[in-house]
């Protein structure tokens, strides 16, 4: 483990966020795109500041796959949101924790006193994710173009080939590691392998997420969420991949999808492939005064650590442990957790690793385990299992998120982390102050 | 529950399943020694009588399920007789796993060679981790003998003749995913898999693996002269019978023998096999 050390500057402030409900594919392109979902979460959220949109200093998003017409998403996205042409805007790509990323850099430029009110955070349309022409297809084309009398039209009409139509499926080549071609799926089997995770305990765990989910929507937990209209007027109000349904036994029946067929993880106990984006405005201290903006809390430190590919789900483990050590925490210091269910068996096996001294010595180079994380004290509004896991987005989702929980329970401190295909992991530590925050 | 033998370890799990962990004593490789095959003996006829719902067979060793026998014990046989010995214990062993009433299961990673080859062919199933350190073989030809375990007979039946001389006469070895293709094993899984694909075996028997129609032809008694003179013509073109007599003798000795078992069996030794 490198022990960097936290970010110096001046104190940085969420003062307000909002997220699209995250809307589940359903085998064809959804009704937003991601600059839509984007558009559609942010335009509350800035009608409900004290600002105007041209206040911000600059505009940070992350999404991994953003359409064609969307380059530089977070440019098409701010003047969409009326920002005006004079805030800059810029896009980032870390993967599946793209929209924490954006955090981090406003995080940073506001830190060090580059910026002072940034508007950040990420978006994805996954059911948007392109399907490619293969090269020999792309080559054909360029013959027909070049092909100008009609005799050498229909010769190179008779060099169609059918294999030529074969697409590439953007999302799947997406969600495989191009170094260790493994599927994400099949990372996730590797964990449940070297910590023993069973298909009963991962089911039990993507059960117990649908239930709080569940739980949280009955009792309006889910505040940040702004209901959002498709060109038809149908509204959406709340994720729909909650199943309330379900139970052990339909979990039980469902067949592993990448590992056929003597795997685990099935499409029941992974996070679901989603539709959404999440926004959140941090600000300086100056910027709180100037513009006499509500708190919602403060983060504090932030880290990025690098794994195994084959192994990318412990990328939480990696990148909590710093920061723990920075602050002198232990995992009971830690009021609320929020750690991406990209697979359920990925959360346990970071949840084994963190309490396992072993693996924390070995691994991660420190004296003792990090610590037991209370699972009750874990994504207790439900996560990716449930609520879904679009790539762009949740990083941002779980960081406001956290922060809403721990207003909710007057907590102080709260972490987000998310495993990064590819290998890595990123979180974040935010803080409240309990007394002014009431 | 479980069992300690020096070179052996039984355990029964909660379903019944025995798995028999070969850890070979002393020593960083499994090999098939006397004493390793008269544990073997032992455990089997335990196994026999109490009729587990499942066996498998697996290897503690990091290095690989079994690399074949104990070739140090070879330079001790002073006559044909202990020769005779060794190979019939062998081969009554074989027949044991393979005679045994339930699934039986070769739970193969790294090295699969030789005796250790032999031993997963007598077994029902196998299955193989799809590791690039899997090798599976019978490479006895190039210590200028032939498979004695009844490896010729079993890959022969298993995986047609010409797969089977293929392996058996070059000596080379093939990966988890190549011998899935020829069919000898079962599944070739990753390493993470290997114990499901076991367990679901034993919870569900498939059919075990049989060689196809023209496979099976290939050891028809009509066309196994005509193979042979083939195959003995491609050995020639490496190998001269002065001086390695193995490959000729191995082609011989399926063309003359094939579906005899106990072909050599002398009079001193007859009633143990």
């Amino acid at each position: 483990m490198t022990t960097k050390g936290p970010i110096s500057g001046r104190a940085v402030y969420v003062v307000d966020g909002s997220r699209t409900p995250f809307l589940k594919v359903r085998g064809k392109p959804g009704p937003f795109t991601a600059s839509d979902l984007a558009v559609a979460c942010g335009r509350p959220l800035l009608a409900r500041q004290l600002f105007e949109p041209s206040d911000f200093d600059e505009v940070i998003l992350g999404c991994v796959m953003p359409g064609p017409d969307e380059a530089n998403i977070a440019r098409v996205v701010a003047l969409r949101l009326d920002c005006g042409q004079r805030v800059p805007a810029w896009t980032v790509q870390r993967n599946c924790a793209s929209g924490m990323q954006a955090l981090d850099c406003a995080f940073r430029n506001i830190a060090s006193g580059r910026s002072e009110l940034v508007l950040a955070g990420g978006t994805e349309a996954m059911s948007h994710a392109p399907v490619l022409l293969n090269d020999a297809m792309v080559e054909w084309l360029g013959g027909w173009n070049a092909a100008r009398s009609f005799g050498a039209r229909l010769k190179q009409l008779g060099r169609l080939r059918p294999k030529l139509l074969q697409p590439i499926i953007g999302l799947l080549r997406g969600l495989t590691d191009p170094i260790v071609g493994l599927s994400m799926g099949q990372t996730a089997e590797n964990l449940a392998y070297r910590f023993n995770i069973s298909r009963e305990e991962m089911d039990i765990f993507s059960l117990e997420s649908h239930r709080r989910l569940a739980a949280a929507q009955d009792e309006n937990h889910l505040e940040e969420i702004e209901s959002i209209y498709d060109l038809k007027g149908k509204v959406y109000q709340q994720d729909d991949g909650l199943r309330r349904d379900t139970d052990m036994e339909s979990l039980a029946k469902l067949r592993p999808v990448f590992d056929r067929p003597f795997g685990n993880v099935t499409a029941g106990n992974s996070a679901q492939v989603t539709d959404g984006a999440s926004l959140l405005i941090l600000a300086s201290e100056n910027a709180i005064y100037k513009y006499k903006l509500p708190v919602l809390g403060r983060i504090v430190d932030s880290d990025w650590a690098g794994v195994d590919p084959a192994q990318m789900g412990l990328g939480p483990v990696h990148s909590i442990a710093p920061i723990m050590a920075r602050h002198k925490l232990k995992a009971g210091d830690i009021d609320y957790w929020e750690i991406n269910e990209a697979f359920a068996a990925q959360v346990l096996a970071c949840l084994r690793a963190l309490a396992d001294d072993d693996y924390c010595r070995s691994e991660l180079g420190l004296s003792s385990a990090v610590g037991q994380i209370d699972q009750g004290r874990l994504n207790i509004d439900g996560g990716g299992v449930s609520i879904g896991h679009p790539v762009g987005a949740s990083g941002a989702r779980i960081v406001l998120h956290v922060l809403h929980v721990m207003a909710r329970h007057k907590a102080r401190r709260g972490v987000a982390s998310l495993c990064i295909g590819g290998g890595q992991g990123g979180a974040m530590l935010v803080e409240r102050d309990v007394e002014s925050a009431t | 529950m479980t069992d300690n033998a020096r070179n052996w370890r039984l355990e029964i799990d909660a379903d019944n399943i025995a798995w028999l962990h070969f850890d070979k004593a002393d020593a960083s490789a499994n090999v098939l020694s006397t004493e390793v095959l008269l544990e073997l003996e032992v455990f089997l006829e335990r196994l026999a009588h109490d009729r587990p719902s499942g066996l498998i067979i697996l290897s503690d060793k990091a290095s690989g399920f079994i690399a074949g026998a104990d070739v140090t014990e070879f330079t001790t046989l002073d006559s044909p007789t202990k020769a005779l010995e060794l190979i019939q214990r062998g081969q009554h062993i074989m027949d044991q796993i393979e005679q045994l009433a339930f699934p039986t299961i070769a739970l193969i990673h790294g090295y699969c060679l030789g005796g250790g080859m032999e031993l997963a062919l007598a077994c029902r199933y196998r299955v193989a981790a799809d590791e690039l350190k899997t090798r599976l073989g019978l490479p006895e030809v190039r210590l200028g003998i032939h498979p004695g375990f009844g490896g010729t007979v079993r890959s022969t039946r298993l995986i047609g003749a010409p797969a089977a001389m293929d392996l058996m006469l070059t000596g080379r070895t093939v990966s988890a995913r190549a011998a899935k293709k020829i069919g000898l094993v079962d599944h070739a899984v990753p390493l993470r898999h290997l114990k499901n694909a076991a367990l679901s075996i034993v919870r569900k028997p498939p059919p075990p693996h049989r060689a196809s129609r023209w496979q099976q032809w290939t050891n028809h008694h009509w066309i196994r002269p005509h193979l042979a003179r083939f195959l003995k013509h491609r050995v020639a073109k490496k190998a001269s019978p002065k001086h390695y007599p193995a490959p000729y003798a191995l082609i011989d000795l399926w063309m003359a023998h094939l579906g005899k078992v106990h072909i050599y069996s002398p009079p001193s030794l007859q009633g143990k096999g």
